[in-house]
């Protein structure tokens, strides 16, 4: 996402300047001209065409009505009205609105409290701070997998209870209400250490004299982090928000592999709903008009962290 | 300018030829000159393996040297699906298995009406479109059973043949549990919803055969019908503990396992669970009744076209998909060798069978009528999905009249 | 910053902070064990304690059907997915480098425009671009082709690839570029050999980023590779395998040892990178 303010900035600033040719003449500067546009054209050409272009077709689908084979009609809104009175679309809503907003909390919250712990230049908080980073590199599908093996009827938690006498399974991923709590645990447990990492970067930049003075004070180290360290670091709390809440909008893979969107369609995302439903249907006018409403959505939240991260610039700045 | 813009052209022309070079692989099949090669799809389960279908299609491929048949995997998602996004893709296989076309999709598939072997497949004029036979199957299968428990039943001093309405049924559900069985088992995944439909299809589409096209033309409602009543009693076996909310964490092949092992005493389920049953060589202790109803006794059995074979229209070996289709559907060798591995049922056809699968015939032998569920007799896109998740609410503390105006309101929202 | 931790009170803060890394120990290590554990015992030492090191019954049986196993198997998805992988980094390089070092040296404001063109593929899910995605491909007969995943993964790695190299570019001073010029070498020239040796740490950064990246991606290769095309990435393998054998454990836990262990390796190997890679990736792309 860029930093428009920055982009700006660069624009008037005198490091940067087109190299000139040391020969001078019209034909010479078409030549550059013709190499730079060289050198971006490929690139530009692949993502017009596969990003772009997708975009377009999207939206112009989203107004027919079409099943894949046939010739598509146009219908208007239609879709888009329908995405509001559809029980299964809305349902899918909730649900995504749920996972993001809770799992959001509970990666920045926790990430938080270990950054605190673990800011540290040791050797020791550096190993758990990978500790705690681990799953961020391994895909979410695998993970989900994994979890389903822990948590599962027949997994290893409830086989380890059933040793001990407990009858009756938990339902982590069968009951309709603790599913979804499972889904934002695991949801919390792979992502927080991403935020340990964004945090403790920021708290190093902590000046020491500050806490020194907080010290001296008498301040606690309770007060201490919630007066002095944690306001001089809520400007990447607040970027830390945005990217997880955006992250967690598009959630899929996890869900594929860990409830497979049940039971009850309680943990059913709506890139889920949009994947494994409507597009494995034949209603592809409905299926892409879900597509661009979580398109438009994402970009709503991701323009937030842009718009957000301008303010704390200016703030900074000024 | 345009000289450069041509020019970038030419660049990302050949950026692309550096990827095509690189990751040298297309999807069509080049074939050489008298060779043909047939691509199917087809929906992998546990009685028709991958291994199963590829035995069957050698034994085509050695009585026709030209002809070489690929099987394509469709991963996790069902056959209609993958056959949907090959189509998105431009790229559809010449024979696809489990696909039942409507009067929407017909035209992707090849008419078959004027191949006179037809007309003897069974089921194939329920299964038309306007008249016209797109698809053909290899038998039936049959759906409203109840398997149960022999030695569950011996325990609980009950008599199938005694069990003829719900209430009945009810009550054995008690003696059973009573007796230290899980008296009916379920699953995850697809199965709580299927298996309602097999409990309350029996009921609501013998009573009345055009109730999904009544509902079609919202001339009745599932809260104002039947289902309001199946979805309650549904309701009341879980909560008296006759159905384990446990269960909903098993998949499918789990579920069927557990029945198997004998934990639980009853399992509704289709006729291919005979097959299931006869590999793990448990079928002598199991029988099978009729399902129970509320109405007429034996009630119409749900039934289904079983192997239905399309050939696809954009094929490029629409002949040779055409009379691969033909061996699959009448060479009897062929015939019987699917029909066993899908405990599936046609007349004329016998192949040797368990006394399970012999049971089962005798339920068809009985069954007043077969209920086909296609043509305008076909529920809604997505209806079996929706049926499912709902259904699974129950477990939760849904009640039914919630769940069957979710079902109204969801139905409604669709058209 | 050690003096951070030594605020007054010490006492009640080494008590909460062994709690809670022993917290944190025990819920980051306990799945890894369980998997690595679990590996190696059959279907009823897992049943009956997952938890347990039954040292009799301990064998490589399972891991070594898995390796050997004729369908979805993993590691034959590695050497697909490396090739994906490597593939997809060279192209992307190849295709943002000098399309960045143009958007970087560049006052114009059209060109400036051109950085926020790219931009605005940040804000598109991959989710839901797929699906349009394959209608394209299908009209330039790339559907359900190995250069049709990559066209499409080269085209969704350039946004945040271009930003972070036009960011990296406007650090290196002008002046080089003009005495390469000077020297007579061409725009082209000077990037590849004067400018890219340059961006080394961005360059990481980017490999890191796509790589991990494409390796974990799962919806563009289920979406745009037919599973009948016979190509399997590890995540395709393990989705499509599990599915058949869900109710085995003594498949599902070797199989996702094989797809886990060369990630936690290489994270293990080139952990700083890796760290600082993802957070520059996330935070500024």
């Amino acid at each position: 996402m860029v930093e428009l303010a920055e982009l700006s900035d660069r624009r008037t600033a005198p490091a940067a300047d087109t190299p000139r040719p040391a020969v001078g003449g019209r034909s010479a500067r078409l030549r550059t001209a013709a190499v730079s546009l060289g050198m971006v054209g490929p690139a530009v050409a692949l993502y017009t065409v596969l990003t772009v272009v997708p975009v377009g077709v999207a939206i112009y689908l989203s107004l027919t009505d079409w099943n894949g084979f046939s010739t598509a009609v146009f219908v208007g809104f239609d879709n888009y009205r329908h995405l509001f009175a559809d029980p299964a679309s809305t349902r899918s809503w909730y649900v995504t609105a749920v996972i993001a907003v809770v799992g959001t909390v509970g990666m920045v919250g926790g990430g938080l409290a270990y950054a605190l712990l673990l800011k540290g230049r040791s050797r020791t908080n550096a190993f758990f701070r990978a500790l705690a980073y681990y799953p961020h590199v391994i895909s979410a599908l695998i993970l989900g997998y994994l979890w389903a093996a822990i948590l599962g009827t027949n997994g290893a938690v409830n086989s380890t209870l059933h040793r001990f006498g407990l009858s009756e399974p938990i339902g982590f991923l069968f009951d309709e209400k603790l599913a979804l709590v499972s889904v934002i645990w695991v949801i919390v447990w792979a992502g927080f250490g991403f935020n340990v990492v964004l945090f403790v970067a920021a708290l190093q930049t902590v000046p020491a004299e500050l806490l020194e003075a907080a010290a001296i004070d008498g301040a606690s180290t309770w007060q201490t982090n919630r007066r002095v360290v944690v306001p001089m670091i809520a400007p990447v709390v607040t970027v830390a928000t945005v990217l997880n809440l955006v992250g967690l909008v598009r959630a899929y893979d996890l869900i594929v592999s860990l409830t497979g969107g049940g039971p009850a369609g309680s943990t059913q995302t709506f890139s889920y709903l949009i994947l494994a439903r409507s597009f494995a249907g034949t209603k592809v006018g409905y299926a892409t008009a879900q597509a661009v409403f979580l398109m438009v959505v994402s970009a709503a939240l991701a323009l937030l962290v842009t718009a957000l991260r301008n303010r704390q610039d200016q703030a900074a700045a000024g | 300018m345009r000289r450069l813009w041509r020019r970038a052209g030419v660049a990302a022309v050949a950026a692309t030829a550096v990827l095509a070079s690189t990751a040298a692989c297309g999807a069509g099949s080049d074939d050489p000159p008298g060779q043909t090669t047939l691509r199917i799809i087809v929906n992998i389960t546990p009685n028709l393996t991958q291994q199963y279908w590829n035995g069957l299609f050698a034994k085509y491929e050695k009585s026709h040297p030209g002809v070489k048949v690929k099987l394509e995997l469709t991963g996790t998602i069902s056959a209609s699906a993958k056959l949907n996004q090959d189509l998105a893709a431009g790229d559809p296989p010449d024979i696809a298995q489990q696909i039942t076309p409507t009067a929407e999709t017909a035209s992707l598939f090849a008419d078959l009406t004027g191949e006179a072997w037809t007309k003897k497949t069974p089921l194939a004029d329920q299964y038309a479109v306007d008249g016209k036979r797109y698809v053909v199957g290899v038998g039936e299968q049959i759906q409203s059973l109840v398997f149960y428990n022999k030695a569950a039943f011996a325990k609980a001093k009950l008599d199938p043949a005694q069990i003829r309405t719900l209430a009945q049924l009810t009550a054995a559900m008690g003696k059973l549990r009573s007796a230290g069985y899980v008296p009916l088992q379920t699953a995850g995944q697809w199965v709580p919803g299927a298996q309602f439909s097999l409990l309350a299809d029996s009921g609501v589409l013998t009573a009345d055969p055009d109730w999904t096209v009544k509902r079609k033309d919202r001339k009745v409602t599932f809260a104002g019908s039947g289902y309001q009543d199946y979805l309650t009693l549904y309701k009341k076996w879980i909560d008296a503990g006759y159905l384990q909310k446990s269960a909903l964490g098993l998949t499918y092949a789990d579920g069927q396992t557990a029945f198997l092992n004998g934990r639980s005493a009853m399992y509704m389920m289709g006729s291919f669970f005979v097959p299931a049953a006869d590999l793990a060589k448990k079928s002598d202790g199991i029988g099978v009744f009729t399902m129970p109803t509320d109405g007429a006794y034996p009630s119409g059995q749900f039934g289904n076209i079983a192997d239905p074979y399309v050939v696809v229209n954009a094929s490029r070996h629409k002949a040779a998909a055409i009379e691969f289709t033909r061996w699959l559907v009448t060479d009897p060798a062929a015939v019987k060798s699917q029909l066993a591995a899908d405990g599936n049922l046609r007349q004329g056809m016998p192949y040797p069978m368990s006394s399970l699968g012999t049971q089962v015939q005798k339920v068809l032998d009985a069954a007043p009528s077969v209920i086909v569920k296609a043509g305008a007799r076909q529920p809604i896109d997505g209806y079996s999905n929706e049926l499912n998740t709902d259904v699974q609410k129950l477990y939760s503390g849904a009640s039914g009249a919630t769940v069957a105006k979710g079902l109204d309101t969801w139905w409604n929202s669709q058209s | 910053m050690g003096k951070a931790e030594s605020a007054p009170r010490r006492r009640s803060v080494p008590v909460v902070k062994v709690v809670m890394l022993a917290l944190l120990t025990v819920v980051m290590s306990v799945p890894v064990y369980l998997l690595l554990v679990n590996s190696f015992k059959p279907q009823q030492a897992i049943a009956d304690n997952p938890f347990g090191i039954p040292l009799g019954e301990l064998t490589l049986r399972y891991l070594s059907d898995a390796v050997h196993s004729p369908q979805y198997n993993v590691i034959g998805g590695y050497g697909f997915t490396i090739f994906l992988v490597v593939v997809v980094d060279v192209l992307c390089i190849a295709l943002a480098g000098p399309a960045a070092y143009v958007i970087a040296r560049s006052l114009r404001r059209r060109t400036q425009l051109l950085l926020l063109y790219f931009l605005a593929g940040t804000f598109i899910p991959g989710a839901a671009v797929v699906i349009p995605v394959i209608y394209v491909l299908r009209a330039v007969g790339l559907a359900n082709t190995v250069t049709g995943l990559v066209a499409h993964d080269v085209a969704s790695t350039l946004p945040v690839s271009i930003f972070l190299f036009v960011g990296f570019i406007r650090t290196i001073p002008v002046d080089i570029d003009h005495a390469a010029a000077i020297d007579g070498a061409g725009r082209y020239r000077t990037f590849w050999r004067i400018v890219f040796p340059l961006m080394r740490p961005a360059v990481v950064t980017v490999l890191i980023l796509n790589s991990i990246g494409i390796w974990n991606d799962f919806v563009s290769p289920q979406i745009l590779l037919s599973p009948g095309s016979g190509h399997y990435t590890v995540t395709t393998a393990i989705y499509a395998g599990i599915s058949q054998y869900s109710t085995d454990l003594t498949k599902v836990f070797p199989n996702l040892l094989l797809a886990v262990a060369p990630v936690i390796v290489f994270f293990i190997y080139m952990q700083r990178h890796i760290v600082s890679g993802l957070t520059v990736g996330a935070v500024k792309g």
